[in-house]
């Protein structure tokens, strides 16, 4: 028994290098801008991604009507893609969104359930953007911008 | 009840708005509920009997150890029709004054529409956007601190106005610029130094704010004029009628002295609001300052305010700090000595009994100077998504005649701790 507390340390610090491990991993991953196909969008660059998912233009560049959406709110992509977007952790984006929200400026976009909800939505509103955890695998959506 | 069948009329004004908006294009519907809540716990030390308040419509904290000024609860109904139209509902209960008006539970109710996409018009009970937090003082989530600086924003009863606003929004360059101007009434209510209810009508409000975001840095810039009415009850009307009466004395000297006491016994007027502030994000550092010079001519409410703050975020914890002061543009009154010119004419009895009256009135005007510093130190940790925790400790210091941002006050200098523990949550979001 004695001899299993010099281990214990060990087990923390594998464990805690096989968590970072696996949140490097998941901050990774890339996330997929995607709007729809019928979208005369092309591109879209970070100042305009970050200014549309912050609620400070309801537009794009075009002068188009932007309708942003999100994955689940308390899901990893959504965190992740605050994350690469803004450099702000999913508190603080929440935050920042209550106040927003609360003061009666900007709704928060609305949220999708997953990647398949998220097609779905985005099939059916050429005005919607959104994004994705996997590349999308049909021509009925656009991807105007990589994360990171 | 006016404030209730402003906003009833708003609904179905929307309502109807909404049955017709249906009926020209098919569009997406989307409503949703959700909420925030404080559950806070405020401790003070220092100023005996002195009540806390977070703004002048609270009745001020009945004992040093209060749970009533920062706990509260809201809802908001939001509905969507396609990208044009917009409304919502939002109720917050709180501890308020008793004889509040009712509809004062109702923060926001509005209609709004789109005619284009960064261009929003509302009717209904909205927030004039003039302050950098005081439109969402309820929703402690939002921000960082305990509550928002109350030496800044305490003074303020209510923060919605009846009527109608526009808003613009453009880019120019890496900047996002915002405009809103709205117009209306306010009908809301306000305590006294005394606790005392007194119902309070603001009308011709006209309010600008522009807002310019670029980078990490935000700044605004607002202004609103608007005339404020406030019934302090029969007692300050009798200390007027009497101060109006020795200010017609034909005794010489009398009208003199009672002259700067007469002229700032405030019943209403014309007010001015205006105000800068800077929001400065980099990395993990916040950096918040905002300065204000509220206006109102003849009266003791004149004055300046200012607030800064640092907070830097390590992981889920936020360490920050923060120093405010309100400082009026004038001394306070000194009572009058009207009873060395009375003696001689009407007597020592009668002179006396004026000097009484000139005693009360002084006190009453000078009720309603703010003149205090504050400076404070707290963390927030964010131990879940949508929930905080919230320590805070304030070192208060109000000066003599300037205690009206509580209730219950003597008057007198005091200085005291204030240490607060909240949870602030949001959910449905």
């Amino acid at each position: 028994m004695p001899r299993a507390f010099p281990k214990l340390p060990c087990v923390l610090t594998a464990t805690a290098l096989a968590v970072h491990a696996l949140q490097c991993t998941v901050a990774a991953a890339p996330l997929y801008v995607v709007v729809s196909a019928q979208s005369p969008l092309r591109s879209v660059n970070q100042n305009e991604l970050v200014a549309i998912y912050t609620g400070r233009t309801r537009a794009f560049s075009d002068g188009s009507i932007a309708t942003p959406l999100d994955q689940k709110r308390d899901g990893p992509a959504r965190a992740e893609f605050y994350q690469l977007l803004t450099g702000m952790d999913i508190a603080r984006i929440n935050s920042y969104w209550a106040r927003l929200h609360f003061t009666g400026q900007v709704r928060p976009p609305q949220t999708a359930e997953d990647d398949t909800a998220m097609l779905q939505r985005l099939r059916s509103d050429p005005s919607a953007i959104g994004y994705l955890t996997r590349p999308p695998q049909d021509n009925s959506v656009r991807v105007v911008m990589h994360l990171p | 009840m006016r404030s209730i069948s402003f906003v009833t009329l708003v609904l179905a004004c929307g309502s109807g708005l909404a049955v017709q908006a249906q009926a020209q294009e098919p569009a997406d519907d989307s409503l949703t509920l959700s909420g925030f809540g404080t559950v806070g716990l405020v401790d003070k030390t220092g100023a005996p009997r002195w009540g806390l308040i977070r703004s002048t419509a609270q009745k001020g904290a009945a004992s040093d150890l209060s749970a009533t000024i920062d706990s509260r609860l809201g809802a908001q109904i939001d509905w969507t029709h396609g990208n044009d139209w917009e409304a919502a509902v939002q109720g917050v209960l709180l501890h308020r004054a008793r004889g509040a008006l009712s509809g004062e539970a109702i923060e926001q109710a509005y209609v709004g529409y789109r005619p284009w996409a960064n261009t929003r018009l509302r009717l209904g009970r909205v927030s004039p956007d003039l302050f950098l937090y005081s439109e969402s003082r309820n929703v402690g989530y939002a921000f960082t601190w305990a509550r928002p600086p109350t030496d800044f924003y305490a003074f303020a009863p209510v923060v919605n106005v009846d009527g109608l606003d526009v808003e613009q929004r453009w880019d120019a360059g890496s900047a996002s610029w915002r405009l809103r101007a709205t117009t209306g009434t306010i009908r809301t209510s306000a305590t006294d130094g005394g606790r005392s209810y007194s119902p309070v009508s603001v009308d011709d409000i006209l309010a600008v704010g522009l807002s310019r975001e670029s980078g990490g840095l935000l700044l605004k810039l607002s202004y609103m004029q608007s005339r404020v009415n406030m019934d302090h009850g029969p007692e300050y009307r009798a200390l007027l009628q009497g101060v109006g009466a020795l200010h017609q004395s034909p005794v010489p000297g009398v009208r003199e002295a009672i002259a700067p006491l007469h002229q700032k016994l405030w019943t209403g007027g014309a007010t001015t609001y205006l105000a800068l502030a800077a929001q400065y994000d980099s990395g993990p550092w916040t950096f918040v300052a905002e300065g204000s010079r509220l206006g109102v001519p003849r009266s003791t409410l004149d004055a300046y305010r200012g607030y800064v703050s640092a907070a830097w975020r390590k992981d889920t914890v936020t360490y920050y700090a923060l120093a405010s002061r309100t400082r009026p543009r004038e001394a306070a009154l000194a009572t009058p000595d009207v009873a060395s010119s009375l003696a001689p004419v009407a007597g020592p009895a009668a002179a006396q009994q004026a000097q009484m009256l000139a005693g009360y009135a002084t006190y009453a005007a000078n009720q309603f100077r703010f003149d205090q510093r504050t400076v404070g130190v707290g963390f927030r940790w964010d131990f879940a998504s949508n929930a905080a925790l919230k320590f805070q400790v304030d070192r208060f210091h109000v000066r003599q005649n300037g205690a009206a941002g509580w209730r219950n006050h003597d008057g007198q200098a005091a200085k005291g701790t204030l240490v607060s523990l909240l949870v602030d949550f949001v959910w449905g979001q």
